[in-house]
């Protein structure tokens, strides 16, 4: 160790000089800061002022989507919009004024835009009127100089090529909410951006819209660019290929009519969607042009609820197309012998109350493959005592009723398949065994999507083999130009048996095809199709309503129809629901029927 | 000094570390609000890290000092392990996080840290311990200067490759400025100085970027829009701020204009909101700071407590006055961040850290001094 004193010595040495560099060190940032605040303050101010550096997101250019041959469904047009640059602005009640006057939109609603406008960046355009005609582009344009902080962009505008047709499935643009900025943490998009909806356009938002390129640029005192000194480019969005066939979804649009209710076609080889129509329809054009509150608020409060997709959203009671269901699980579970006979006479006695038949005089003594032809409901009645309601739910839920099919889809629903442990958590009751015998032919709690018919008829058809249906057939990539197309994606085999798709599918091919059978009105010339009518009521519980009001149409049964074919080696699977449309036999299956020819006539040539 | 005056340090010491922590997660926030609402759709984006490392950095702060600063040296080893085996880890791609082509970082789920900034500790601890080792010895070259500068020349060079040549820098600094205090002979840093001149004019005019920085720090508005860009925006920040400055929250600079306003332009975005006098304050609380951890460094008796106090001081110092100089434009831009107030978590935890170590050299070393007298 060394002697204190001299080590002591040895710091009073040398830190005199550290504290004298740290003194000046900090006097020299001082003068400094007084220099550049206090002497060159005023000139810098000015500098900052005319700053007109800005850093401007660019939109890039949305994907197309074409239909499985290559069809464009959905592309993108030019289209201008008026906006405000606030910080711009020079004079604004003036601007304003002359605004007004030159694109037809009153100062009270220009007003009002601007205040709506809050919680985005300085020098953001605030959009005062989209989709300006040429001439009003024209006007803004010549009175330029008399107008500082007003601008009109160019900016796409998505169109949709064949109107209203497959607007659900399509769905449409607009800006980006709140919300959904909230929920996306990188910077694909920006406040203001315009994103997918609903339907594809929502889902495959993300692959369709690209990436946005950022612009720095100079202005002038008016705010418009006078030099551009960096720009990060936008990248393209992808192209999408839906599994849709133009020409099938025409048909089936058609045939709907001005109708409401659904129609769903898929592949049953590869859970493909080849139509899918939900009416009635909405302008998806308009949509994404961006309405105004009044004619959104009314859109969203129209009793026919038109921006649902009922294909894949609305709930119906299946009614007979259940039995299907019952069939298959009278079957496995061997509760009747196959060729056990059922008088029916029109009706049956359960407990206080009388079930009816839909046919009045019954009948007549029928086996399974009868009953199903036929649609005979007291059989399906006893089916359904004997099954007991948790036993039809089982099959049920193994075809897939009563949760979404997982379709690529925005907010499917799953529908209901009632159990006793099912009512007795969601409605504190037990069960009574009245409502068996209800939901073995398709009524009481029962709800199913038109989607989960088409998939539960296209699973029937393949004989158990179950797919997940998808919308989009293939992306193709903008880097490379090649098209990756999606397989199909097979979720499992149904727990039943092989010979009881076959007892089934013969009896839905007598339901088309047999002397007698519910459908048979709908025999095709070009193909064997098997399918299930079904008349679900929409007023069962409440018989006593005066006739003038059952023959209102909103008190009609919905008629329903599930099809496939050809019946030997099926194809395309289709389910129909028709709202208030009656008997399924002759509004539904008609329906059915054209698609199905309409597919069959085009694939096989 | 009684044990009273030091207990004054003491507590100064800590409300001087908070009001600056303070300060920064204020400017932080206001300096990146609209740039994180932009780019992440959160204007609390940048808001929230500080404030979360704050919290973390006060809760170490409290903890170190409250242990005796003399564990640093009995736990150096493996502290010196673990910042060599960080400081590799970084650089192995998939590991460290590649920011714009520099690998710094590396992450824990929201936070990341930086390896560097843990070096910059660990190198004071070192050459705190070596230079009150060896006391005497390290007049001499070969056995006293020459291995300390390995060492830390090692620990440089693992930083400068990933690259982050601000905090490289740092630790070189810090090194020569203890070593220098510690007694060692001025030739011997002279002859450093010319030994690494040649590296450190190649280093500079070398990659292009780095030359436009030298040029832009010569005369920023030959080229305003690409090189001198920056420096520009700072003056005019700075500038617009006058005396009394716009109002938090109010300074436009930030808004697209000034780059990095958030991290090493901060201090541009004070100037700007809270003009001159707050500029000056804050360069006071500095000054305050600095000059208590001299008064530490000169009235203790333990050589290692006054070589660690003296290199923490130094740590701070240093980078305060080479940050605020750049932001003035007295020095080329260099990436060293303002202490306590740029965003940053781990140059925030690592200074705090310093500070606790500062207080808990006032807690055990003036606890003995109650007994002896100067």
């Amino acid at each position: 160790m060394l002697d204190k004193q001299e080590d002591l010595k040895d710091i009073q040495g040398r830190f005199p000089f550290l504290i004298a560099f740290v003194v000046i060190a900090f006097f020299v940032l001082l003068i400094r800061t007084g220099y550049l605040q206090l002497i060159k303050g005023g000139h810098f101010k000015e500098l900052s002022e005319s700053n007109r550096l800005r850093s401007l997101p660019i939109e890039p250019y949305r994907g197309l989507i074409f239909d499985r041959n290559g069809e464009l469904l959905a592309h993108n047009v030019p289209a201008f919009h008026l906006s405000f640059i606030l910080e711009d602005l020079k004079d604004k009640a003036t601007t304003i004024k002359k605004v007004s006057g030159f694109v037809g939109i009153s100062e009270k609603e220009i007003n009002e835009k601007i205040k709506a406008k809050k919680n985005t960046y300085p020098f953001a355009p605030v959009r005062i009127k989209e989709n300006i005609g040429a001439k009003e582009v024209a006007l803004i344009e010549a009175h330029r100089l008399d107008l500082p902080g007003v601008m009109v962009e160019a900016v796409a505008r998505r169109e949709y090529r064949h109107g209203n047709m497959a607007a659900h499935l399509l769905g449409y643009l607009s800006e980006i909410t709140q919300g959904q900025l909230d929920n996306v943490v990188n910077d694909t998009v920006y406040p203001g951006m315009t994103v997918g909806q609903n339907g594809v356009e929502k889902t495959y938002d993300e692959i369709l819209r690209g990436i946005p390129g950022y612009k720095e640029v100079e202005v002038d005192a008016y705010g418009h660019e006078v030099r551009l000194f960096n720009i990060d480019r936008p990248v393209r969005g992808n192209d999408i290929y839906l599994t849709i066939d133009m020409n099938l979804q025409k048909i089936a649009e058609d045939a709907l009519g001005n109708e409401s209710g659904a129609v769903v076609a898929v592949d049953t080889t590869s859970g493909d969607i080849l139509a899918m129509a939900s009416h009635p329809p909405y302008d998806h054009n308009l949509l994404s042009k961006r309405v105004n509150v009044k004619d959104w608020e009314a859109l969203i409060n129209d009793p026919a609820t038109p921006l649902n997709n009922r294909a894949i959203q609305g709930l119906y009671p299946p009614g007979s197309v259940y039995k299907i269901v019952t069939a298959a699980a009278t079957i496995e579970r061997e509760t009747l012998e196959l060729d056990e006979n059922i008088q029916c006479k029109g009706g049956l006695q359960f407990g206080r109350r009388y079930f009816r038949d839909w046919k009045a005089g019954g009948h007549g003594n029928v086996a399974l493959h009868r009953a199903i032809v036929e649609s005979c409901d007291v059989y399906f009645y006893k089916a359904g005592i004997a099954l007991g309601v948790d036993g039809m739910a089982d099959y049920a839920l193994r075809l897939g009723l009563g949760s979404p099919t997982g379709i690529d889809l925005p907010s499917e629903k799953g529908g209901l398949i009632p159990t006793k442990s099912w009512k007795l958590s969601a409605r504190k009751q037990e069960w009574l065994e009245g409502e068996t015998l209800s939901v073995a032919i398709g009524q009481s709690y029962v709800l199913t999507t038109p989607m989960q018919l088409a998939m539960l008829i296209s699973t029937v058809a393949n004989s158990g083999l179950k797919h997940r249906p998808k919308s989009v057939f293939g992306i193709k990539d903008q880097k490379t130009g090649e098209l990756y197309r999606f397989p199909p994606v097979e979720t499992g085999r149904v727990e039943i048996r092989e010979e009881t798709f076959q007892i089934l599918k013969a009896a839905l091919r007598g339901v088309v095809n047999e002397q007698g059978g519910t459908a048979g009105g709908v025999r095709s010339k070009i193909a064997e199709i098997g399918g299930k009518t079904g008349t679900a009521q929409v007023i069962a519980l409440k018989p006593n309503l005066p006739k003038e009001l059952l023959n209102q149409k909103r008190f009609k049964d919905h008629a329903l129809f599930v099809a496939f074919a050809p019946v030997s080696d099926p194809r395309i699977a289709v389910s129909v629901v028709v709202e208030h449309g009656g008997k399924g036999s002759s509004v539904a299956a008609p329906i059915a029927k054209k698609i199905i020819e309409g597919y069959l006539k085009n694939v096989k040539s | 000094m009684t044990a009273t005056t030091f207990k004054g340090i003491n507590y100064s010491l800590f409300i001087i570390v908070v009001i600056l922590t303070a300060i920064g997660i204020l400017m932080t926030y206001s300096s990146s609000a609209i740039f994180a609402m932009q780019r992440y759709n959160d204007p609390f984006f940048f808001l929230k890290r500080q404030m979360i490392w704050g919290v973390i950095g006060i809760a170490a702060m409290i903890i170190v000092s409250r242990i005796d600063y003399r564990e640093w040296e009995r736990f150096f080893l493996p502290l010196f392990g673990l910042t060599i085996l960080l400081l590799i880890l970084v650089l192995i791609p998939g590991i460290g996080r590649e920011v714009n082509g520099a690998k710094r970082w590396l992450r824990f789920s929201a936070l990341s840290f930086q390896p560097a900034e843990l070096a910059k500790l660990t190198i004071i601890i070192y050459v705190a311990r070596l230079i009150a080792k060896k006391e005497e010895k390290i007049k001499d070259f070969m056995n006293g200067f020459f291995p300390v500068m390995s060492v830390v020349g090692l620990t440089v060079m693992l930083i400068m490759v990933e690259p982050d040549v601000g905090t490289a820098m740092t630790i070189g600094m810090i090194s020569v400025f203890l070593l220098f205090a510690g007694g060692a002979r001025l030739n011997h840093i002279m002859l450093l100085g010319l030994l690494l001149a040649p590296l450190l004019y190649n280093f500079i005019f070398n990659a292009k970027y780095r030359a436009g920085r030298w040029s832009a720090y010569l005369d920023p508005w030959k080229d305003p829009l690409n090189s001198g860009y920056q420096i520009i925006q700072s003056y005019l920040a700075l500038g617009s701020g006058g005396i009394s400055g716009a109002g938090l929250g109010e300074g436009k600079q930030k808004l697209f204009f000034l780059p990095e306003a958030h991290t090493d332009f901060i201090f541009s975005v004070l100037g700007e909101e809270t003009g001159f006098i707050g500029a000056v304050s804050l360069i006071a609380l500095f000054a305050i700071l600095i000059g208590m951890g001299f008064i530490i460094a000169l009235r203790t008796e333990d050589p290692f407590a006054r070589y660690l106090s003296l290199g923490i001081t130094i740590m701070i110092g240093f980078q305060a006055v080479m940050n605020i100089a750049v932001v003035t434009g007295l020095l080329p831009t260099k990436g060293i961040p303002l202490p306590f107030i740029s965003f940053g978590g781990s140059s925030l935890l690592i200074n705090m850290i310093g500070a606790g170590i500062l207080m808990s050299i006032l807690k055990y070393e003036g606890g003995q001094r109650r007994s002896k007298k100067v």
